[in-house]
Parts: C-alpha cells; sequence; structure tokens
C-alpha cells in the first residue's frame, strides 16, 4: 500500500501540496485527477522519491521512499517528459534498467519491442513522440515493480496504442498484480480503467474515493414538476450540489444514491423525472465547481 | 546484492555518456604531452651543442613533463568540464526525475559520477604520459632522468584536478542552472585570489609605508589551488625554475600540496553535503540556497565595487571623484547584474534594495579605512615591548647566496638574517620616519632615504613597513644601528656564509674605479678578518663623509654555476686598505692621468628645457628635448683637474649620499691604447658637485638660442614639456 500521510510541499512562495492525505490500495488503478496546477506531478514525484516534501511523508509498503532504494525498487515512474539517455537506443535503455530495477524482464522486453514494433538498435532521439511514451511504458511494465506511476502517460499516444498498453498494463495486473497509478486530464480515459480515484483541487485533496462509489453517491437528474409543486418545497430535501433551469427543465447534480434519489422524486409530484449517472468528467466539474472552480466565472469573471 | 550491482551499472552507464569528455581529455593530453615531446625534442635536437645529448634531452623532457604551474589552468578547465558535464543531470527535470527515481541511493550516484570524472583525467593523463616516455625514447633522450619528475608531476597534477573538480562540484550544487554555474565556478576559483590582489592594490595605493613584502606575506593566505600551484612551481625549484636540469625540491612539494589538498577536501565534504541536501525542485533557478543568494551577491558586489574604484582611481590619475564614480558603477552593475542573473529577467536589475545597501554600506567602510586610514597603518610602530627583534634594508646593492649558490634577493637575505634585539634606536628612526611622510614634501632642503622595515613582534608576526628616514639628521641613531653586530651580520655580504665559505676557490681582484682587474696576494680569510674589522668601527655619519674609493670583486664559476659579488672600500678601512697596498693594487685616485688619452665631458644643460618653451595652438607647452653639449679635454692638466672631480660610474651600485654628485654630467674617460694591449677602452664617470671645474662648466654649458645643439633625433621629435 502507499500512503500519502499529510504530505505538504512548496515551490518558494507557492504552496504546490497541502497536507494531501491518500492511500492507494494494491492490486488497483488509481486515477489522480486534478484541475491545472493541482499538484498532480508534485505528488507523483514525492511518490517517486524525486521530491522530498516539506511536511509529511510517502510510505510504500512501509518503507519512506525518499532515497530508500528497496522502496524504489517497487516503483517505476514514467515522467510526463520521459528521459532517455542521448544517443541511447531501447536496447542500452533496457540495458541500464536492467541494472537497476532486479527484477527487469529483458526477454519480454525484447519481445515488446518487438511487438509494438519499436526498432531496439533505433536510436530513441529519432522516435515520434509517441513512440517514446511507448517505449517508457514498456520499460516500466518489463520492470515488474508493483507499483507503476505514470504522469500524462496516454498522451501522444494513438487510439490503437492506447488500447494496447491498457491491456499490457490489466494483464500484468492480473499476472502479477502491478497497481498502476495514473495522473492524467484525460478523465474519460481514466473512467474506463481506474478503480480509484484522487481528486486533487489547489495542493489539496477534494476526494479520494472508489469510482463505482463515486459515481453512486451523486447524480444528475432531469424532471419537470407539477404547476402546483412549489420549486423550494420540491427541492428542499436534496443536497444539491448544481442546479440548472431551462424553461420548465430543471438538471440537477444531487448528492446521494441512486435509490435515495428516486424515492425522493417519487414522492413528489413531477410532470417527468429521470436520474442519470455522472460521468467522472462531469463530477469532476462538480466537485470543482463546489470550491469555486467554475466555468462560468473563468470565462466571466 | 542488486545495489552493488546497480553501482556498476551507473558506473559503467556514466562512463558510456562520457564518451565525449574521455575522447576530449584524452587528445588535450596527446597533444600536449607526447606531441609536444616529440616536436621539442625535435627542434632541441637541431640546436644542441652538449655533447651528452642523451642526458641533455632527458633533462629537457624531465623539464617538459615535470610540474609545470602554467599548466594548471590546462588541468583546472578539464576538471571542471569534467564536474560540470558529470552533474549536468540536475539542471533537467526530466533527468532528474529519471535519475532519482531509479532504485539507486543518491551517495552511490554521486560516487559513480565522481569517479568516472576523475578515472576519465587519470587514465588520459598516464597512458599519454607513458605515450610521452615512448616518444622521448624515440628521440634519443635519456628517459631515466624523467621518471621522478614525472611521477612528482603525475600527483601534484591529480591533487590539483581533484581541488579543481571539487569546487566546480560545489559550484554545480550551489547553482541550477549551467550559466550560473560557470560564473560560480570562477568565483569559488579566484574570488580569494581577486579580494587579496585588490586589497594588496588598495595598501599600495593609499598607504605610504606599505613594503610589498606585506602582501607576499598575506597571499600565503590564499585558497585558490590554481594560484598556489603557480606559485609553487617557483617555491619547489627556486631560481633554477626555466632552467634544463633543475631540482625538484620535493619536501617543498609536499608541503606546497597539502594546503591546496586540503582546499580539496574541504570543497569536497561541502559539494557531498550539498548534494545531499540539495533539493530536486531547483533545477533550473540561478541559485539552489535561497539564504545563499544574498550571501554570494552581496560578497561578489563588495569586490566589484571596490575593484571599480580603484581601476577608475588609477585610470584618472588618482582622481577622488572618479573613485567615488568607480565605486557606484561597480556595486550598481554588479548587483544589478547578478539580480537579473538570479530572476532571469532584466526588469529585476532594480530588486534587493536592501543587499544593496549593505554592499553599498561595506565598500564604503572597506574604501573609506583604506583612504583616511583609519586604522593607524601609515602611522604604526610597535611598542618597545611588543618587539622580539628588527631588520631594516637601508644601504645599497649588495649580493647574497643561499646554500646552493642560488643569488637571494636582498630584502629577502635581509629580513631572513637580521636580528637586530637593540630595538630602541630602531624604533625612535622608525617613528621619526612615519612621522616624515607628512612633513618631507614640505622640506626639500632635507635629503630622505627610504628605509624597509620588519618587525618581528613577540607574538610571532611578522609586521612590514617602509618610511623615509632624514639620514642627515638622525645620523646619530644611525650610528648606533649600523655598528650593531646584528645589523652587519644581517646586511654585509661578507657575513653571507655560502658566499664566505667559498674560501680561495673565491677569485679576487681590486678595482680602482677604471674598471681594471687588479689581481691579489692575500687570503680569503685574511680579507675577510680585515673587512669585518674595518666594518665594527664604520659609522654612518663616515659614510656621509666618505666615497668608496675601491671595490673588491669576487668570483667563482663552476659548472654552470656564476657567483658574483662586490665588497666597497672607503678610505678608513685601514686593515683592508694595507692588505691591498701589501698586494699593490691599491691607488688612492680612480684614475692615474698618464693612461688617459682624453676625457669627454657631456652637459645635459637640463635647466634650458624651462628657458626655451613654446606653444601650440591649444596652449600646450613643448620644449626641444635635447640641449647637451659635448666637450673634449686632452690637456693634461685638464685632464688632472678634472679627475679629482670624477666618481665611478660603476660605484654607483653602492649608496651615495644626496647632492654629492651632479647628474647633469656624463664623464667618459677614454684610455690610451697600451693600457689595454693595444685597443682603446674607456671608462665612465659621475662628477661632484663641489668638485666641478669652472672651465669644464664653461665650455660645457649651453649658449645657444633655443635652437637644439644636435636636431639629427629632434627635428620631429617635440614632447610635451607640461
Amino acid at each position: 500500500m502507499i500512503e500519502i500521510r499529510d504530505v505538504s510541499k512548496s515551490f518558494e512562495d507557492i504552496q504546490a501540496v497541502d497536507h494531501v492525505n491518500i492511500n492507494i490500495k494494491e492490486d488497483s488503478v488509481f486515477g489522480l485527477i486534478g484541475t491545472n496546477g493541482a499538484g498532480k506531478s508534485t505528488v507523483l514525484r514525492m511518490m517517486s522519491g524525486v521530491i522530498r516534501p516539506d511536511k509529511g511523508e510517502v510510505v510504500i509498503d512501509g518503507m519512506p521512499v525518499f532515497d530508500h532504494v528497496e522502496a524504489k525498487e517497487r516503483i517505476f515512474f514514467i515522467a510526463d517528459e520521459p528521459y532517455f539517455f542521448a544517443n541511447a537506443t531501447p536496447e542500452d535503455m533496457g540495458r541500464y534498467y536492467a541494472g537497476v530495477y532486479p527484477n527487469f524482464d529483458m526477454l519480454h522486453y525484447y519481445q515488446f519491442l518487438e511487438n509494438f514494433e519499436l526498432g531496439r538498435r533505433r536510436k530513441v532521439r529519432t522516435f515520434s513522440k509517441g513512440m517514446k511514451k511507448q517505449l517508457a511504458i514498456l520499460c516500466g511494465i518489463c520492470a515488474r515493480t508493483k507499483y507503476l506511476f505514470c504522469d500524462e502517460t496516454f498522451d501522444g499516444l494513438d487510439p490503437v496504442m492506447r488500447q494496447g498498453i491498457k491491456s499490457l498494463m490489466a494483464k500484468e495486473m492480473d499476472d502479477r498484480g502491478m497497481t498502476p497509478i495514473i495522473a492524467s486530464h484525460n478523465l474519460r480515459e481514466l473512467e474506463d480503467i481506474c478503480d480509484h480515484v484522487g481528486l486533487l483541487h489547489r495542493g489539496g485533496v477534494l476526494l479520494s474515493r472508489e469510482l463505482e462509489e463515486m459515481k453512486c453517491n451523486i447524480q444528475k437528474v432531469q424532471c419537470v414538476l407539477d404547476d402546483s409543486t412549489s420549486e423550494e418545497e420540491a427541492l428542499k430535501g436534496l443536497d444539491i450540489v448544481k442546479s440548472e433551469k431551462r424553461g420548465s427543465l430543471y438538471t440537477l447534480t444531487v448528492r446521494g444514491s441512486r435509490e435515495e434519489i428516486v424515492n425522493y422524486f417519487g414522492s413528489i409530484k413531477t410532470v417527468f423525472f429521470e436520474a442519470l449517472p455522472l460521468s467522472l468528467e462531469e463530477i469532476f466539474i462538480s466537485e470543482t465547481e463546489v470550491v469555486g472552480y467554475d466555468i462560468k466565472k473563468i470565462i466571466l469573471g | 546484492m542488486t545495489s552493488k550491482k546497480s553501482f556498476w551499472v551507473n558506473i559503467k552507464t556514466n562512463a558510456r555518456r562520457r564518451v565525449w569528455l574521455a575522447v576530449v581529455m584524452f587528445l588535450a593530453f596527446f597533444f600536449s604531452m607526447p606531441v609536444f615531446t616529440a616536436l621539442s625534442l625535435s627542434t632541441e635536437k637541431i640546436y644542441i651543442t652538449a655533447r651528452q645529448t642523451d642526458i641533455y634531452l632527458g633533462r629537457v623532457f624531465a623539464r617538459q613533463i615535470g610540474f609545470s604551474g602554467g599548466r594548471s589552468i590546462f588541468i583546472g578547465l578539464l576538471a571542471a568540464v569534467a564536474a560540470i558535464q558529470g552533474f549536468s543531470y540536475m539542471y533537467q527535470r526530466k533527468k532528474l526525475d529519471m535519475y532519482m527515481s531509479v532504485p539507486v541511493t543518491k551517495g552511490k550516484r554521486f560516487a559513480a559520477v565522481y569517479l568516472n570524472g576523475f578515472v576519465i583525467y587519470f587514465l588520459s593523463y598516464l597512458i599519454n604520459l607513458l605515450l610521452s616516455f615512448v616518444a622521448a625514447q624515440a628521440m634519443g633522450a635519456n628517459v631515466a632522468i624523467a621518471v621522478g619528475e614525472a611521477c612528482a608531476a603525475l600527483a601534484a597534477d591529480a591533487i590539483l584536478y581533484l581541488a579543481v573538480y571539487n569546487i566546480a562540484i560545489l559550484a554545480v550544487m550551489l547553482t541550477g542552472n549551467l550559466i550560473v554555474t560557470v560564473m560560480g565556478t570562477i568565483v569559488l576559483l579566484f574570488y580569494d585570489a581577486l579580494a587579496y590582489s585588490l586589497l594588496v592594490g588598495y595598501m599600495s595605493v593609499f598607504f605610504r609605508s606599505f613594503f610589498y613584502r606585506t602582501g607576499a606575506r598575506m597571499s600565503k593566505w590564499m585558497f585558490s589551488p590554481i594560484v598556489r600551484f603557480i606559485r609553487l612551481e617557483e617555491t619547489i625549484y627556486g631560481e633554477s625554475v626555466y632552467s634544463v636540469g633543475r631540482t625538484l625540491d620535493w619536501g617543498l612539494l609536499a608541503a606546497g600540496l597539502v594546503p591546496i589538498a586540503l582546499v580539496g577536501a574541504v570543497a569536497f565534504g561541502l559539494a557531498y553535503w550539498c548534494y545531499t541536501i540539495k533539493p530536486a525542485e531547483v533545477c533550473g533557478r540561478a541559485m539552489a540556497f535561497p539564504k545563499t543568494k544574498a550571501v554570494i551577491k552581496i560578497a561578489v558586489t563588495v569586490l566589484a565595487g571596490l575593484g571599480g574604484g580603484l581601476m577608475f582611481y588609477g585610470l584618472s590619475g588618482s582622481s577622488h571623484a572618479f573613485f567615488v564614480f568607480g565605486i557606484l558603477a561597480g556595486v550598481l552593475l554588479c548587483h544589478g547584474i547578478i539580480e537579473v542573473i538570479y530572476d532571469f529577467d532584466i526588469r529585476s536589475m532594480k530588486n534587493g534594495w536592501k543587499s544593496l545597501l549593505i554592499s553599498g554600506g561595506c565598500v564604503g567602510i572597506i574604501a573609506c579605512s583604506f583612504v583616511f586610514d583609519v586604522f593607524g597603518y601609515d602611522s604604526y610602530v610597535p611598542d618597545v615591548d611588543q618587539v622580539e627583534d628588527i631588520a631594516v634594508g637601508f644601504d645599497g646593492y649588495q649580493e647574497y647566496y643561499d646554500e646552493d649558490l642560488s643569488s637571494v634577493g636582498r630584502e629577502d637575505y635581509i629580513f631572513d638574517n637580521m636580528h637586530i634585539t637593540n630595538t630602541l634606536p630602531v624604533l625612535q628612526l622608525a617613528t621619526a620616519g612615519m612621522a616624515n611622510w607628512d612633513i618631507m614634501q614640505e622640506t626639500e632642503d632635507v635629503s630622505y632615504q627610504y628605509m624597509t622595515i620588519r618587525y618581528h613582534l613577540t607574538n610571532g608576526k611578522d609586521v612590514y613597513r617602509q618610511f623615509p628616514v632624514a639620514y642627515r639628521e638622525e645620523a646619530a641613531l644611525l650610528d648606533s644601528i649600523v655598528t650593531d653586530p646584528a645589523y652587519q651580520i644581517g646586511n654585509y655580504n661578507i657575513y653571507n656564509e655560502p658566499l664566505v665559505n667559498l674560501g680561495d676557490r673565491l677569485h679576487i681582484y681590486y678595482d680602482s674605479g677604471s674598471g681594471g682587474r687588479g689581481n691579489v696576494s692575500f687570503t680569503m680569510a685574511e680579507l675577510e678578518k680585515a673587512y669585518k674589522e674595518d666594518l665594527k668601527r664604520f659609522t654612518f655619519t663616515e659614510k656621509l663623509e666618505q666615497l668608496v674609493c675601491g671595490k673588491i670583486r669576487m668570483e667563482y664559476i663552476d659548472k654552470g654555476v656564476y657567483v658574483y659579488a662586490s665588497l666597497p672600500v672607503y678610505p678608513s678601512f685601514t686593515q683592508t686598505i694595507a692588505l691591498l697596498e701589501k698586494s699593490g693594487v691599491y691607488e688612492d685616485r680612480y684614475v692615474n692621468p698618464d693612461s688617459i688619452e682624453q676625457i669627454i665631458v657631456q652637459n645635459n644643460n637640463s635647466e634650458f628645457y624651462d628657458m626655451y618653451v613654446e606653444e601650440d595652438e591649444f596652449g600646450n607647452k613643448y620644449t626641444y628635448s635635447n640641449f647637451t653639449v659635448e666637450e673634449s679635454f686632452v690637456d693634461r692638466e685638464e685632464i688632472e683637474t678634472i679627475i679629482g672631480s670624477l666618481y665611478p660610474e660603476s660605484f654607483m651600485d653602492f649608496w651615495v649620499p644626496d647632492g654629492v654628485l651632479d647628474y647633469e654630467y656624463t664623464v667618459t674617460v677614454v684610455y690610451k691604447s697600451s693600457q689595454s694591449d693595444g685597443e682603446s677602452y674607456a671608462s665612465t664617470f659621475r662628477m661632484l658637485k663641489d668638485k666641478i671645474p669652472d672651465f669644464v662648466k664653461e665650455r660645457t654649458t649651453y649658449k645657444g638660442d633655443g635652437e637644439p645643439t644636435n636636431t639629427s633625433w629632434t627635428d620631429n621629435a617635440k614632447r610635451v614639456w607640461y
């Protein structure tokens, strides 16, 4: 398990991460989402032992990660801009990682290079951005670490490759219980694969929950109230996160399970009523809007 | 097991990525060692005249590959490049993300990069050193001679390399990008040398009593390994530093390398400590640790301000207004530039007013302390109970030698060998001398002679000063000083043991003033005894009243060693003169009129420069530069009269009081051909001011109308007079 215990980090006057507490369980896919500048990369870099938190600590399987070889042998960090040695080939990189990661699987690595059509003796600097990402992911997977940290890793991959990499990750999870931790803006991408989501905003954690649980606890409701029912009376029993009205049609984002919501609307007079599950993107927008990250504010000022 | 393996993987990977550095180093050493050796020995062979060619070439080779101060710049540059290149991954976030996230400890990563940087250098050096031996052997040199020198240079250069390497790594750790690292390396390597130069510069400009030895003593506290290394070459080889067959003093080499190694060790400790605490997030920033920003900024700005002030003071001909301008320009510019570098933003030039004020304040305080001599440097005379012994340098030129019969500088000899414990008269003289600084401009009729002094204080410290002595007025004090045995032992070269111990191997002859070489019949022991006896009674007052009447010259030549010394003989040196008379070489006048063919007197007539002045259209004043009148005298009577007023130019090495000689006159005495194997020869004299015959004055005074006497070289050569 990875425990991020009350971690804070500031860069000069900017508080990048502020008292973050997250626990990441094994055998699941953890999605780290957040607004721009929320501190996703900083959290990942602290989890990788690249930067040391000002306060708190990151513990991997009971071991603090910073400058701790044993803890780092359990992680592989794929940065948003992966680095490869100057003039190195995939073979060189593999050899290097095989030297530092005790379980690096060279045989599989070569197979993957062949399958992904990445020339093992071709210089990495001649690769496209997407190919470099593929290579970084292959290095990470073949390092056979327990945890794989991916920072915007799927950016730049074409849909086929994205699917291929996802399948590869799924297989690794099945085979040896690999736990990917993926930071991304692409919420649709994460929605497909994440079991658990941590939402960061302005350096703090807005929420950290199982994706299903998160989805179950917030609903989008569209309804038209009966003329005899007053709006105030009808909606006062709901925990409304967001509300919009077009004509007589209400679109509400409401906290609560589907069952609770359906039961509630069953008890009031409506012309039309429908409860829809929220996408991760809609949850993100709703939750951040609550804390003032509102698109209207950004556009209208 | 994994860690051990990863360490070697790191070493190997790091080495693989630094191939270009290895190639650059190898080529640099290849061309500067074996190729240069072959080239220079090849050239040397063309001109060689030595009988034992192989040994001579071996020595030439030994000097080439041996310890070299000049090579320190080259070695230092390679070390800085290796250090910065090795740790340059710390400048880029994506590199740091990879290096810091892989399971390798920081310590092992440091060790891998550090070791590679040294091993690449050392192997390149060693291989090319061996190739140099092969090249030298092929050129016919006896290379066995050079083995010791090569080993010394290998070890010394490695120590220097490590010192500079560690300092450059420290600069990498303190900074966050390449440009600032390079500047930081330069600051760390040369800050103290620059500070030292400025300090000596300020002292020599603003303190009249400053004596250069003060600066030499302070230079011992310089830490810059490159500067120390350059200076070490002269220390370990002494005077023979540039000669073929120079001998290396291993003890001095080891002693000289210790401070360099210590500086390197301290730099290593600091560099590693900074490495362990340097946060990854500072990559790309100017400075890694915010707390060091202000310290470095102030330190550099203070130096720039002081340097600007001194530079403008010198360029403006000692204008105090330009001095202040220079300080302000130095402080403002340097502070602004550092702020721009810190923020990578030109608008930041105006930032940091607090540090600007502190820097300006420091510069102001330091500059004022020099300008107004706040600490009383120019009036310092220690109390009598603070002084253990004193050495003074006052007399004219003398030659001294060390145990290896290498020449020793006058001040070096005196300050090492003179230990006057009867300090009271010297301190009284020093007190008067320091006061003279303020009054000497207003007392033009008083003759002054500069005295250099070394106080050896009871706390073990040596303090050096110089001051003007009104020697006629202070003759009584000077009498007691020059007759002090401690003064005589430290001042007169008859007490210089390596010289005197040559004994009768010294060829002794006497010059009465005409440049002749009269062979003597006495031994060195007899001369030593007589001369020391004469010196014991010889007071300063006597010296004022007498002129040197002859010069005893001593020479020793053997296998490239040349020793030459001379002893002045004064008329009161009765015992020495008795020895000379016994040898039949003593003469009671400088030249014998019978031997003279003619005397040519040249009078510069300098006073006419003031009388014939022209102005150009801008009001600039000019004068012709030559009003010299030359007159030849052949009449026997005139010659006899003139020789009574002559003083040999060759005796002017010895001290002559002011006002005795008239420097307007230069006299050439041409001897008859029979005096020198049929060849005419001549010697040069000066004239005694009070004894110049009137007919000489009359015939050599300029009588023209403002036109120069000899226009052959002055036609187009007017010069600015005012």
